[in-house]
């Protein structure tokens, strides 16, 4: 009995003065320069795909999220060229020699091997040890489904189409990487904007949501909420963020001066029953009604009273469901009137959301 | 060690003998029906004490006597007699007698007709009047010696409508209608409560039951049935709308026409704030406003702790107007 403790205690010390030896003297080599041991890397590489392949699995694409939208797929393509394309390049953009010293290095992509999901879960969760950083809005569960719907057409594009998918007629610039998102030389600041939300501020036919007319006191406002991190998008906080406030300011102003008649693009639901619920609420539901802070003023009366409330009507129905489920699901932005919405935004449903997206939509 | 726990139990009685003083005494006999109910448990508790110390005094005499065999036939006579055809008579007639009183309370006719809505956590009030509606919030004036019938609904959860001094309570079920009647006695404020458990907010789900004189309620009728005076360009009512306030609130004669919170119509004329809670002062309406889950915890109405200043006055002002 006391020989067998005996050598548990032996094989206790012999364990630690190991673990101690490695993990002090670090005999394997962690340097990027030099390959992993024969078989440890695809060990790894496969490891990753199993563990992706199997949390994707339980993902749902959220029912308002059409994954061949062209607006929806050009979204993704514009964040790309913010965040994706200085490490993966880009279709007919090779990558900078300077990720190629990383290991495991960025791959080129493709949209082979991965399913929708599969995007939706790398872009939304990002991979421990390697480069490859999580979304940037922590809770935008919905956003990443812009990279998917891009990632899953990546081979139907050529460095032309990728060029007007995501900079639109902007076309000027080409380089092979740029600092995160951030406005420099090579991505003047007003088309860090209008490739997404359009050069008439209209969102590109659907690529990112209208702006056009918006006060200059909301425009600003979002715009700090986003640099602030007050407001979670990982594709507008990467841009805010490295904005003046002067510039912030500026563009609010540029995007407000805008005039632009707004015609939103539908999106499925009963705009009859949308607009009962927008005009006038439903009391067994305890729904208040959108026109009391939404509309209101402007000329077509269709603009919020205050300055600090976006104007809803004529919207792009997508954008629409996607805040009413954001403002009643979370993550509900921290500036100071938001909680007003997430109490309006409460006591809707799924169905509700759609029939009022529908409604505005149209307006 | 004993007197410790007579002494406790000497306070505990004492406390839940407070629960019987004042306002929500449901043996005040405010109201016929509650001084029915009231009527029937004295009825009770009398007849319950005579009949206790009579079984006890039979048991005590019969241990003390010696026993008597040849007795044996009257002693079954009188445990048949005296303990069950006895018992089931006199209660199958209070039984009888507690269903005839409960159809008088839930009767479906009264001298006016009241719907109380029971929501999360308030009391939404429409009075049926021959010329329509008359909706109000969180207190319900009745007229003495008149027959109110209550219609009672919910659209969340379950709650209860009572008033102990007046008589009830009533259950409101979501998706059903029930009917509760009650003829006041004697004029005050008596309290209103739900008395079935509906989440957070419950214990603070009150309201003011104002017992009137005739002519004084009809009055208060009258002018609860019109609509609000209030300026178009009133700045306090410009603020109102500013904040969104009638996206859920609505005051006749105004564009604010939401649904979903308490009518304020005539807010200002009403006792208290908060559903029976507190005075109706403007520091009151104001700490509301800006704080309002402090004082009455995860209600819908969301706080505006941004409003401050002249601007949170200004509209303070304007809801105080609102009689």
């Amino acid at each position: 009995m006391t020989l067998k403790k005996r050598w548990i205690a032996w094989a206790a010390v012999g364990v630690v003065a190991l673990g101690n030896a490695i993990f002090w003297l670090a005999p394997y080599n962690i340097a990027a320069s030099v390959p992993h041991l024969p078989g440890v890397g695809e060990v790894l590489h496969q490891y990753m795909r199993n563990s992706v392949r199997a949390r994707a699995r339980s993902v749902a694409v959220p029912d308002h999220v059409d994954l061949d939208d062209p607006g929806l797929i050009r979204l993704g393509a514009g964040h790309f060229a913010t965040g994706c394309q200085t490490c993966h390049g880009a279709p007919g953009i090779p990558r900078n020699p300077v990720v190629l010293g990383m290991r495991p290095e960025p791959p080129a992509l493709t949209s082979e091997n991965w399913t929708a999901k599969d995007f939706w879960w790398i872009a939304r969760h990002g991979f421990k040890y390697t480069g490859m950083p999580a979304w940037p809005g922590k809770g935008r569960e919905d956003e990443p489904w812009a990279m998917a719907a891009f990632l899953t057409h990546y081979d139907e594009f050529d460095a032309a189409s990728y060029a007007d998918a995501a900079w639109g007629d902007r076309q000027a610039w080409r380089a092979a990487a740029v600092r995160f998102g951030e406005p420099s030389e090579a991505v003047a600041l007003e088309n860090a904007c209008i490739r997404c939300h359009g050069k008439d501020g209209l969102g590109r036919e659907g690529t990112a949501p209208k702006l056009a007319g918006q006060s200059e006191a909301w425009l600003e406002l979002v715009l700090s909420a986003y640099a602030g991190g007050h407001r979670e998008s990982g594709f507008m906080e990467p841009l805010a963020a490295g904005l003046t406030e002067e510039q912030r300011s500026a563009l609010g102003q540029r995007f407000a001066g805008m005039d632009g008649a707004w015609q939103g693009r539908p999106v499925a639901g009963d705009p009859e029953r949308g607009r009962m619920l927008a005009e006038t609420g439903s009391e067994p539901e305890d729904i208040a009604n959108c026109a009391s802070c939404h509309e209101g003023a402007g000329t077509d009366g269709l603009s919020p009273r205050r300055a600090d409330t976006p104007r809803i009507a004529g919207q792009d129905g997508y954008w629409l469901v996607n805040w009413l489920t954001l403002y009643r699901d979370g993550p509900v932005p921290d500036t100071p009137r938001a909680h007003l919405m997430a109490a309006a935004a409460k006591p809707l449903s799924d169905e509700d959301i759609a029939d009022l997206a529908a409604y505005y939509a149209g307006r | 060690m004993r007197r410790g726990t007579s002494i406790l139990f000497g306070v505990l009685f004492l406390t839940a003998l407070g629960g019987c003083d004042g306002r929500h005494n449901w043996m005040a006999g405010a109201g016929e029906e509650a001084a029915a109910i009231g009527d029937l448990f004295l009825i009770l508790m009398v007849g319950a004490a005579v009949i206790w110390s009579l079984v006890v005094g039979a048991a005590v005499y019969a241990h003390r006597r010696r026993a008597h065999p040849g007795l044996e036939r009257e002693a079954r006579l009188f445990v048949i007699w005296g303990g069950v055809v006895f018992p089931v008579l006199l209660i199958g007639a209070l039984l009888v007698w507690g269903l005839f009183l409960l159809k008088g309370i839930t009767a479906d006719e009264g001298d006016l007709t009241v719907r109380v809505d029971g929501e999360r956590w308030w009391w939404r009030v429409t009075y049926e009047t021959p010329t329509g509606d008359v909706v109000t919030a969180n207190e319900i004036r009745l007229p003495q010696g008149r027959t109110a019938l209550f219609r009672l609904t919910a659209d969340d959860v379950i709650h209860a409508f009572w008033v102990p001094a007046l008589g009830g309570k009533m259950d409101m079920v979501p998706g059903r209608e029930t009917t509760l009647a009650l003829t006041p006695k004697k004029l005050g404020n008596w309290g209103g409560l739900c008395a079935e458990f509906c989440g957070g907010a419950h214990a603070l789900m009150r309201f003011d039951a104002v017992v009137m004189a005739p002519d004084a309620f009809e009055t208060w009728l009258a002018r609860e049935a019109e609509t609000a005076q209030v300026a178009a360009d009133d700045p306090g009512f410009q603020v109102f709308l500013d904040e969104g306030c009638g996206a859920c609130h609505t005051i006749r004669g105004t564009q604010a026409a939401g649904p979903v919170g308490p009518d304020l119509t005539h807010l200002a004329g009403r006792e208290k704030l908060g559903a029976g809670l507190y005075e109706m002062t403007p520091e009151h309406m104001a700490r509301w406003i800006t704080d309002t889950h402090a004082m009455k915890p995860d209600i819908d109405m969301p706080p505006y702790p941004h409003l401050s200043g002249p601007r949170l006055d200004t509209l303070v002002d304007f809801l105080m107007r609102l009689e």
